[in-house]
């Protein structure tokens, strides 16, 4: 093969929001990049809710926006409505979330695509072309190929998906998509470990054939917001979002006809995430609930359909009318898509490193539902590390890589490397140990300066924020003056003071603007927190960051049980912390620290790593 | 590579301790447990120790390597890993003649391949095999160096792991709560935390928290020993009861004031309280260098102490000196204890005494012993009758210093909450009292609060 001969430098296999995320930043870094789709009209979709955001999502939007990635901003232009979720129960966990107009955010994405001279290639992707440990490119259904210098995979849900509507079973991807053939079992004979999820939707319903005013309307924001640092905020109470209750009728339904639900009967092997059960998981497991809330979204200004949050199902469509009949409002409703599960296979992803790059195979990197995630924050999040991290591998810089304290992408990506995913891995504010200081108000300053050295951050984007950073500065300091002796930047501490009340005593401070303002406030007020948070997530971490030496051949360690040396060869995991996360028994820990200790612990032999 | 080696070779030890009574326990503990005591030992009925079935029992003897000498009849108690209490091959070997013969069986175990045991590495090993938890070897290291049956009773205890349950339960409280905060941020559309609930649980949580730590100097003294402190003016007797209290020779007495310079603490037993034992110097003035020192340490000793036995003499009578030191440890469990009565010089004024420390006084001979049993037992009763001595209370350090900080936050987010800080605040401290408690049972706080979310509330879209 001829050294020069690539079509491409960065292939984005996926169209969907890692997909756009990864291309983006490679093409934005220079690189001659292509996106290979199994349909090219479907871009950005929005196969569940039609919204982003909300708590622990909003944060990876903006901290993606922080580095120069695109989810916010086409957020910020295409919401139809946002709203603010726990306003009052901290600023750290305070989060947006917008109900965008789904059509409307494909088509700014496809736009994107044609702007940043991104190459669109429609195909199925039925293998990755490897030599000598390394991945050149792709070979498509049709029997081409196409050469790449590096191949990111974000292929969704669609690997090997099956669809269950009752007891109807659909080789498909989400309705009305093929399903992905062939690159699954690819990947099984390079020798990489596959699993199985699940996940599944709720039914749409037609916009005219629900009695509106029986519905709860939901009010939006009521103060000017934006996802993006560089958009300029906007008040977004618009008529789009309604709920009310299911009741003991609609229980009813579901227990009458749970026999006919595949998750009941076992058809159904992929394991389904916790925080997203369907409505008859609901009902079967809190048979004490009398009532559950659901959410009706409209989806686009263009489309009828109506998505309904909460009622996520797989039983068979006349069942589902019949639920939705027992629903005040509902009466007529009329179903345009009925719910239903999806089962596909994901790559377990302790498999890539903290680049995204698979291990022992060059120049393959995988993002997104792929590596077992779920949400579209969570995929545009991996999208963009991905694409960034295939160019700096091309260009042999400093790869991009986030830490648990710097970033919710960092919990991301740290928990995906190195602990077991037992159900499609969801953001939780629960899941990161300094979420005090993990805000989205101060995204941009975590993270945009990161954003900068690989070369995503735009010009007038680093203005911004050098401006705001100096501003900020300022505002420190003008903190430090004293009121009656005391620092303002201590007198704030008193969970009643706001920074307004000292506009009178330190002037400047009244012109500083809105959300440096309020930035700074949270600093001070919360100065004490973080720094507690610090301190008990190094105690925690003092043992538990206990580095384990590379190389080692556990099999060879005769006093370990043959459950950790299969963890540990599995898994591979880097700290004493992270063998407990997989699973290795306290006890086997302390026999590996106590090796450790002795240094009893160096390489093994060469060639016989694991 | 070899990684086993070092780590996991055959430990040996005395099991029982030095001195007392007439069998003897050696211990072996790894993989070559059986191998080594199979070459000492040879069964009555003629077969091979290792083949002798796990927990069972057999009557052999002892025979020297070289000579074939018989050294003791022994019985036999093979355990075999897995099913014994390190988790690894043990071998028991119950010798007559005490300690004399038994040390020679452990040198013969040491002859053919074992290492001596360190302190408490039976029980390390345990709890490295996964046998124990951090919890139970505590108490397991409580029992081996407990030296009284109401320490063994506390240790008992604990091992049956009912302060462990009590802490599961506290802790099981505070996640719960922790579930119902970030489960309410998490999922804000379905979970909603009442400000009030929380406020009812963690007042609830502190005062059970805070009543088992009132516990925890008796707990500590019972399972390191309670200090008693000998403190008095020069001369009066005080080296002399100490002695007496001992029942020997321990600290030199003479005449001549200004005797006694350390500290001096012997450990001993009082009707069944473990009791660690003090002697001090005299208190006085003093321009002499290393007796100035000895009265500091005197001071300090009986500051730290858990009981102070103020002592008098009744050849003298109450000083102001005396008042002074006795209205200072008044309330802290201080005793005047009138020495020398068998003088009968009666010069200690009991009304005055009375009225300085109510009925906290005792009339003993250090010469005669006349009263030394008494005092035991009045010591002995201040501890049996405070509360309930068999309540639960925390026996190590580590313990105690988990529970302090476990209440430390519980208070501080009592506190956050009654100055209206935000949720996120008031979840930061619960998670620190969970780690600190989960810290004594060795579990991982996100990991536990998500699982509990998940199973107590209906979320999800
Ligand atoms: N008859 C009689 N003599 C006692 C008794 N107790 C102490 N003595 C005598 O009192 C003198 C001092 O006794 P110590 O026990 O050394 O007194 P101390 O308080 O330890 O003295 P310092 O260490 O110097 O402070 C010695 O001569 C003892 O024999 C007692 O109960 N009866
Ligand atoms: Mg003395």
């Amino acid at each position: 093969m001829a050294g020069n001969a690539f079509d491409f430098d960065v292939l984005v296999v996926g169209s969907g929001h890692a997909g756009c995320e990864a291309a983006f930043a490679a093409a934005r870094l220079g690189m001659k990049t292509a996106m290979v789709t199994m349909d090219a009209r479907n871009i950005a979709g929005m196969p569940c809710n039609p919204s982003i955001g909300g708590p622990g999502k909003a944060q990876i939007v903006a901290e993606i926006d922080a580095l120069g990635g695109e989810i916010a901003l086409a957020t910020d232009k295409t919401a139809i409505e946002m709203r603010l979720l726990n306003a009052s129960k901290g600023p750290a966990v305070q989060s947006l979330r917008a109900q965008v107009d789904k059509h409307a955010y494909s088509a700014y994405m496809r736009n994107k695509i044609n702007e940043l001279g991104i190459t669109l290639v429609e195909g199925m992707v039925t293998e990755v072309m490897v030599r000598h440990g390394r991945a050149y490119g792709v070979a498509l259904g049709d029997g081409s190929v196409i050469r790449s210098r590096t191949v990111v995979l974000c292929t969704g849900v669609y690997l090997e998906s099956r669809i269950f509507i009752g007891s109807e079973v659909i080789e498909s991807g989400p309705i009305g998509e093929p399903s992905a053939k062939g690159l699954s079992a690819c990947l099984a004979d390079l020798g990489f470990q596959l699993g199985r999820f699940k996940t599944g939707t709720s039914p749409r319903i037609l916009k005219s054939s629900i009695d509106w005013d029986r519905l709860v309307r939901e009010k939006g924001v009521d103060k000017p917001v934006a996802l993006s640092f560089m958009s300029v905020p906007k008040l977004w109470d618009k008529d789009v979002c309604y709920s009310t209750y299911t009741n003991e009728r609609t229980h009813e339904v579901i227990r009458e006809n749970i026999d006919r639900a595949p998750l009941f009967d076992g058809t159904i092997k992929g394991v389904g995430p916790r925080y997203c059960p369907s409505i008859e998981d609901k009902v079967m497991r809190f048979p004490d609930r009398k009532r559950h809330q659901l959410y009706f979204e409209i989806e686009s200004e263009e489309s009828d359909d109506v998505y309904i949050l909460g009622l996520s199902t797989s039983l068979p469509e006349d069942v589902q009318y019949q639920m939705l009949y027992t629903i005040p409002g509902l009466s007529r409703a009329k179903i345009t898509r009925p719910g239903y599960a999806i089962e596909y296979d994901y790559m377990v992803p302790s498999q890539i490193s903290t680049t995204f790059e698979v291990q022992g195979l060059e120049g393959l990197f995988t993002a997104g539902q792929i590596n077992g995630t779920s949400g579209y924050e969570e995929a545009a999040a991996q999208g963009l590390l991905a694409g960034v991290n295939a160019v700096m591998k091309l260009k042999e810089e400093e790869p991009l890589i986030l830490g648990r304290k710097e970033a919710y992408i960092g919990v991301l990506l740290d928990d995906l490397v190195s602990t077991v995913i037992e159900e499609p891995y969801r953001m939780l504010t629960s899941r990161a140990e300094h979420r005090l200081f993990l805000r989205h108000s101060n995204a941009d300053m975590r993270l945009t300066p990161a954003g900068r050295r690989v070369g995503l951050v735009s010009d007038e984007r680093w203005q911004a924020f050098c401006r705001k950073a100096e501003l900020m500065d300022k505002g420190r300091t003008l903190l430090e003056h004293t009121v009656s002796g005391k620092a303002v930047k201590d007198l704030l501490r008193s969970p009643d003071k706001r920074i307004e009340d000292f506009f009178d005593a330190v002037p400047e401070l009244g012109i500083l603007p809105d959300e440096v303002l309020s930035e700074i406030e949270i600093e001070a007020k919360y100065a004490g927190f973080i720094e507690r948070q610090d301190r008990e997530a190094r105690r925690l971490r003092r043992h538990l960051d206990k580095k384990l030496p590379e190389g080692v051949d556990w099999r060879r360690v005769r006093s370990l049980s043959r459950e950790t040396i299969d963890k540990l060869v599995r898994y591979r995991p880097r700290t004493i912390g992270k063998a407990l996360s997989v699973g290795v028994s306290p006890s086997d820990a302390l026999v590996i620290l106590a090796m450790l200790r002795g240094g009893k612990l160096g390489r093994g032999p060469a060639g016989r790593k694991a | 590579m070899d990684v086993n080696h070092g780590l996991m070779d055959t430990i040996a030890a005395i099991a029982t301790p030095v001195g007392t009574g007439g069998i003897a326990i050696v211990r072996l503990s790894g993989p070559d447990a059986f191998a080594i005591a199979g070459r000492m030992i040879k069964l009555r009925k003629g077969t091979a120790l290792e083949e002798m079935k796990s927990w069972s029992m057999a009557l052999g003897d002892v025979l020297e390597q070289a000579s074939g000498r018989l050294i003791d009849e022994c019985i036999v108690l093979v355990m075999k890993a897995c099913r014994s209490y390190t988790g690894e091959h043990v071998v028991e070997i119950q010798c007559h003649g005490g300690t004399v013969v038994a040390e020679k069986v452990l040198s013969l175990a040491f002859k053919l391949g074992a290492r001596p045991a360190g302190p408490g590495e039976f029980t390390k090993r345990a709890f490295i095999n996964g046998r124990i938890t951090l919890d139970e070897a505590e108490a397991v290291l409580d029992i081996v160096t407990s030296s009284s049956e109401a320490a063994l009773f506390q240790a008992g205890r604990r091992l049956k792991g009912e302060l462990g349950a009590m802490v599961s339960r506290w802790e099981g409280q505070i996640v719960d709560l922790l579930a119902l905060l970030q489960g309410a941020i998490d999922f804000p559309e379905t979970i909603e935390a009442e400000r009030s609930e929380i406020q009812g649980m963690l007042e609830g949580l502190k005062n059970d928290i805070t009543a088992v730590l009132e516990r925890a100097p008796l707990g500590l003294a019972l399972s390191q020993g309670v200090e008693v402190c000998l403190v008095g003016r020069p001369n009066v007797g005080k080296s002399s009861l100490f002695n007496a209290l001992l029942s020997r020779d321990r600290a030199i007495v003479t005449d001549v004031p200004g005797t006694t310079r350390d500290v001096l603490r012997e450990t001993t037993e009082w009707y069944g309280l473990p009791v660690v034992l003090l002697d001090t110097a005299g208190l006085r003035e003093t321009g002499e260098v290393v007796e100035a020192l000895g009265v500091e340490r005197a001071q300090t000793a009986a500051t730290e102490s858990n009981v102070i036995l103020y002592v008098l003499d009744d050849t003298q009578g109450i000083c102001a000196e005396d008042v002074k030191w006795l209205d200072k440890w008044q309330g802290r469990n201080c005793l005047a204890v009138v020495t020398k009565t068998d003088l009968n010089k009666s010069q200690v004024d009991i009304e005055q005494l009375e009225q300085i420390c109510g009925d906290s006084w005792v009339y003993v001979s250090g010469a005669t012993r006349f009263g030394v049993e008494d005092l035991k037992k009045k010591v002995q009763s201040m501890f049996a009758g405070v509360g309930d001595p068999e309540a639960l209370a925390p026996g190590s350090a580590r313990q105690v210093d988990c529970l302090e900080r476990a209440l430390d936050e519980i208070e501080a987010a009592i506190e956050y909450l009654n100055q209206g800080w935000t949720d996120d605040v008031i979840a930061l401290a619960l998670e620190a009292a969970a780690g600190a408690l989960m810290e004594l049972t060795g579990k991982q706080v996100s990991g536990e609060t998500l699982d509990r979310i998940f199973s107590r509330f209906c979320v999800g879209k």
